[in-house]
This record gives C-alpha cells, structure tokens and sequence, in this order.
C-alpha cells in the first residue's frame, strides 16, 4: 500500500518537529484580518554613503533605473477559505490550491538561492565587524545590521575601483567580483520575502546629481543584480531632500524617519548610495500581555523601570563560557537570539568572544557543533524594548581596512561616471542607523484576543531554568536561513 | 530522571533504564501505541516490544532525545504488528490512518521519479515545514501521533467536521506538493 511509504517516511521526521507537536497547541482565538499584519518585532537599518564633488542645480529628480522586484505569492491562509459551518467548497478549496502552488514555488525558488552560499562565506565579515560596530557604546544602546552593511559594500564595491574596490572585497571575504554578484543577488533573493507571513524588505538606490555623466550599464548592472533604483535630480535642494527622504521612510516604514529627516544632500554631493532592510514578524508563541509586569532593569549606570514580559516554554537552553542563549522563534520561519552575558561580564566583552560569532553563524546547530545545549523548560523574562542607534561607519570601515575610498587623492569611482577623476569623486560620510523593538505581539489590547490553554498526553521534561534578561544584553535577529540580520545591544530598554 | 541518566543505564546494561523508562514515558508510549493500534492487550504488548528494542539497541544508539526515540520505535513496531496480523485483526486506528494517507499518495499522471526512503522523509520535511506551524501540528498530532479528530478539535476549540475538513485538505496539499516534485511512492 503506497499510504506505508508516507506513513513509514513520516516516523523518520527530525526530532525537534516531532516534539513540536508533542503536546496540543495552546487555543486561539481567530484574528481578526487586521491584526493579522502587525508586527511584533520591527526592525529597520539604513546605511547611506555619500560622494562629493562640485554640483549644479535642477529642480526635481527623475528615475533613471528601475529594478524588477522577484515575486512573491501571498501565503494564503486556509481560514479565509472555510465557511461557518466549517466545510470549503470545492470552488474554493481549487482556490486555495492554486495560491498555495503559487507561494510553493516562490518559495521554492527563494530556497534554492539559500543554497548557493553558506553563512560560513560571512564568518570573516561578521567577526571583523561586529566589535567595530557595536562597540565603544560604554552605556548607550547600539544596534547594527550586518546584512545591511553588506548590501550597501556590495553597491560601493560596483561603484569604485582599483585598490578601493579590492579592499571592500576583502572586508567582506570575497575573492573577485563575479563572486560577489553571484554571493549578494542569492543573499538577496533568499531573505527577500513579502508574502504576508514575513516580511524581510530590501531595498538598494542611487541618487545621483544630474549635472554628472554617469555610467548606464553600471546602473544597470545594480538594478539587476542588487535590485537598485537610480534616481537623478539637483543636489542640494529640498525637492531633492524630500524625495530621498520619502523613499527612504516608505522602505523603512518610517522606523527611522528622525534620523532620515535630517540627512541633507547638499550641492556638492555627486551620489548617494542608499540600501534598507525593513523586517516584521510575529512570535510562534507570543507573550501574554496580562502577565507583563513591571520589572527592574539593572543597567551599567543604575535601575531603571522597565517592562517585563514573562513566558514559559520548552526549548533549548545554550551556554558558552561567558554567556547563555536562548531563542524565541519568529512565525515563517528566522529567530530572535537572546544572549545573556555572565554576572562580571559585559556585553561589549562578549563582542570580543568568539564563541559568539561562531554560535551567530550555526544558529545553535550546525551539525552538533554547538554540544552546550539543554531541552528545558525555561521560564523567560525578557525586557521589553525599542532601540535605536546612530553609527557613523567612516571610522569603522576605515579600521578594517576600507580606507582608499574615503580618501580623495587614492579613490577612484570610473566605474560610476567617466567624470569621477575630474571632480575628484571620494566617500565623504557612511552613516548606519538602525532600530529594532520588540513587545508582546505587536498589536495594542491584542492580549484579549488570545485563550491560552494547555493540554496534551505527553509529559513535560523535568527540568527548567529561568532566563531573566533584566541586565545589559545582546540580542541578533536571524532570518530564515540563519543569516544575522540585526544584532545589538540593550544597555536601557527604553520602554 | 533525565534522559542522559535514564540513557547512561541503558548502557550500563543496568535493568533499572526499564523501570525508569516506564516511570518516565510510559503513558506517551501507551498513548500512540493505543492510538495506533486500538487493541488494548496489543497495544501493551507494543510498549514492551519498544521497551526490548530500546534495550537491545543502546548501545550502540545513544539518543539523545529518549522521548522521540521511543515514539519513533513504537511507530515502527505497530506498523510491522499491522503488517504482520492484518489478515486476522482489525487495527482501526493504523487502518483509517493509513487510508486517510491514501489521499496524499499522487494519482501517477504527471511525470514522477522513484525516491528513497530517506528523500521522501526529506520532501515530507520540506513541506511540514513551509506549512504554519498550527497546520504542521494538527498533521503530526494526526499521522504521527494518531490522536483522533475528535480529540484534535477539542484541541483547537472547533468542530469535528472543521478539523477534518482541514485535514483533508492539508492531505490534498501534500498530494499537490508531491505531484509538483515528482514523487513516485
């Protein structure tokens, strides 16, 4: 009988997937359709760099390039298509097949792009660049996102030439540049996702000073292998302002729209090289909101008051020698990482530890690499927060080897526009800002629209450990291939 | 008891990691033995079959997770036990499950490739896992565990016929997605 083959293929599943449904799942209510699309994590990051050179004047900017978004079906959800006496017709059940087919093969597609570079291919990138980037924050709150930088380097390293681009390339652990096109559109294509149940946005643009030649096929080979508008217009008027400000705050869902605001292109600005990531996601298991007290956060410089949410949960419970972890999966797949630095050690300590970095790139797998690990019950109490940071990334590209483009007598941007050695075309800023914060669900009064309610056969494991983030931490935010999408560190919650 | 002492017993060849099993998961054991098989006697002597498994392979096995290992033990002995008495028994709970699966297997009118065992638990993975997570349990509490649908919708505070009507069409999906990658079974 050819229903053994999946009954007996079935018993072999992974382990973790059949302790999943080891017990029965806690009864919801339905959402309402509205709810259904606010976030519980949110995270944003800019990275602009920006070239100068001697401008002229125009009154409002035109699109030179446009790229082609992949696509990305709805994830159709099931409920919509049974009715009230809980049967589906056969109109709509065909429906429902058909969305589905149709998400089944954007995401298929979107996997096979996770296998054509390893998380191992950024090992290099993210050990050399975490520390620079987040630390030095003595008490502030830092928050940096490496897929982020790496875009906006992937853009700067098509943009410029000679020793300025080699030495990007080698910042981020890539031999030429065909491997780089090739690494960047599959990271790219994999954690680009919009589909109703994650939302992992990535943008890439170009704002260029239209008195300047530039380089068609240079832009045209951003658009389509970094997905990167170009856009021309008068540098250095508030039309111009505007515009980058509009698109950049619609990418970002207007996260970070203090910061955007403020950033000017003035007249002299030859380009600005712009890329976002914009990230949304629910809990598997959201937070009650009626369980949320007030806590107390231990922070370097004193308590504050802060908010705690309280949940309890089975899962793996990590340990390094100066750290534990835990994490809190996403809906659709990706995880936000918890780390908890020992008493007496600092987060900015932990940056310096390569355990972390090695724990970040196999995500606490990684084929049994990571052997500190525990099933438990484990009673969390995590700090609500919302951070955000600033970083000028001048210094800290410079310290890691970045240092010709920012330099006007060694940068050389031919690439870009054949003028670039007339106007002496060089990296004037790079700023890196970021913020991400997370709470119970999301959604404002959402704690009524849940019945929490425990059942099932199976017997819980008999052990527990409480994790209570009530002091300086770091937390990372993983997409669905694993790739550390934001990590930071929360010195005041904020919240 | 922890699963790495109830373990270290197995191999020290020591007969408490019998008792301590049984204390531990006894009632998970008897509770997919009895969905599976619904013969109580039989089923019973399922758990004991997995118990004897159990101890004649630690060592060289070493699970790791004590709990699925004996879930996955029991799966396979109940299925054997089906194999082996069918022609004289009634096993309800294997039977309707096994004919519910009926609806996943593909009708062999598009084009299809014979798989391993191990590549179609690999597809059956991908696909549990691009579904929702409360559609990937309510899958596995059924065709893993074999909780009945009436228990299942208890489970999600919905009628009988709603919880079936979504796993028939969860079986339909499956099938569609095995069309889709060619998957002979």
């Amino acid at each position: 009988m050819k229903s053994e083959r999946i009954y007996d293929s079935l018993t072999n599943l992974d382990d973790a997937m059949i302790r999943e449904a080891d017990t029965a799942p806690k009864r919801r209510k339905r959402y309402l359709p509205w709810l259904g699309a606010i976030a519980a994590v949110l995270a944003v990051a800019v990275l602009a760099g920006v070239l100068l050179r001697p401008g002229g004047f125009v009154i409002e900017a035109h699109a030179l390039t446009l790229p082609e978004y992949p696509a990305a079906a709805p994830y159709p959800d099931l409920m919509d298509y049974i009715g009230e006496n809980g049967e589906i017709s056969d109109a709509d059940r065909e429906t429902y097949y058909e969305k589905m087919n149709e998400w089944y093969s954007d995401d298929a597609e979107r996997q096979q792009y996770r296998n054509e570079y390893s998380l191992q291919d950024l090992s290099g990138f993210l050990s050399k660049t975490l520390p620079q980037f987040l630390g030095g924050t003595d008490s502030e709150n830092r928050v940096y996102s490496p897929l982020n930088v790496y875009m906006a380097l992937a853009l700067l390293a098509e943009t410029a030439d000679s020793t300025g681009r080699q030495q990007i390339l080698d910042l981020m652990g890539v031999s030429d540049m065909d491997t780089l096109r090739t690494r960047v559109h599959a990271i790219w294509n994999a954690n680009y996702c919009d589909d109703g149940v994650r939302k992992s946005v990535l943008a890439n643009s170009l704002w260029l000073n239209d008195q300047v030649n530039f380089r068609q096929e240079t832009l045209d080979l951003l658009a389509q292998n970094y997905y990167a508008s170009s856009y021309a217009g008068a540098m250095g008027t508030k039309q111009m302002d505007d515009l980058l400000h509009n698109w950049m705050n619609e990418q970002t869902d207007d996260l970070l729209k203090d910061q955007i605001d403020a950033l000017e292109l003035d007249d002299d600005t030859v380009a600005a090289l712009v890329s976002t990531v914009l990230f949304t996601a629910k809990w598997d298991e959201e937070f009650s909101e009626s369980v949320t007290t007030d806590g107390v956060f231990h922070a370097a410089n004193g308590d504050e008051p802060c908010r705690m949410m309280h949940q309890e949960s089975e899962g793996n419970y990590y340990w390094a020698d100066h750290f534990a972890a835990v994490a809190q999966n996403l809906e659709g797949g990706g995880s936000m990482w918890f780390f908890l630095p020992d008493e007496g050690v600092t987060p900015e300590d932990l940056l310096h530890d390569p355990q972390l970095t090695a724990f970040l790139l196999t995500n606490g797998n990684g084929n049994g690499i990571w052997e500190n690990q525990k099933y438990l019950i484990i009673q969390k109490q995590i700090a609500k927060f919302d951070v955000a940071s600033q970083i000028d990334a001048k210094k800290p590209l410079q310290e890691l080897g970045v240092t010709d483009v920012f330099d006007w007598t060694k940068a050389d941007f031919s690439p870009l526009t054949q003028e670039a050695q007339e106007y002496n075309v060089y990296v004037s800023d790079a700023i890196h800002g970021a913020r991400v914060m997370i709470d119970e669900k999301g959604c404002k009064g959402a704690a009524y629209m849940i019945i929490l309610e425990g059942a099932g056969a199976a017997e819980p494991p008999d052990e527990r450990v409480d994790f209570i983030l009530d002091r300086p931490f770091i937390f990372a935010i993983t997409g669905t291939d694993g790739l550390p999408l934001f990590i930071g560190i929360v010195n005041h919650p904020n919240v | 008891m922890v699963d790495k002492e109830i373990v270290s017993l197995y191999l020290e060849r020591k007969e408490e990691a019998i008792t301590e099993t049984e204390r531990k998961y006894g009632a998970y054991c008897r509770q997919i033995s009895r969905n599976i098989l619904t013969v109580k006697e039989d089923a019973e002597e399922c758990v004991n079959d997995a118990y004897h498994a159990a101890w004649m392979h630690i060592p060289p096995d070493e699970p790791q997770r004590l709990k699925t290992y004996l879930g996955k033990l029991i799966r396979n002995l109940a299925i054997s036990r089906y194999r082996k008495n069918r022609a004289a028994k009634r096993y309800v709970g294997v039977e309707v499950l096994l004919s519910e699966l009926d609806d996943c297997v593909p009708d062999g009118q598009s084009p299809e490739r014979a798989v391993e065992a191990h590549e179609l638990t690999q597809e059956l993975s991908d696909w549990l896992l691009s579904l929702k997570k409360e559609d990937r349990i309510l899958f596995l509490r059924r065709y893993w565990y074999g909780f009945s649908v009436k228990q299942l919708a208890q489970e999600r505070g919905c009628k009988p016929n709603a919880a079936a009507q979504r796993l028939y069409v969860l079986r339909c999906a499956l099938r569609d997605y095995l069309t889709v990658k060619g998957v002979a079974l």
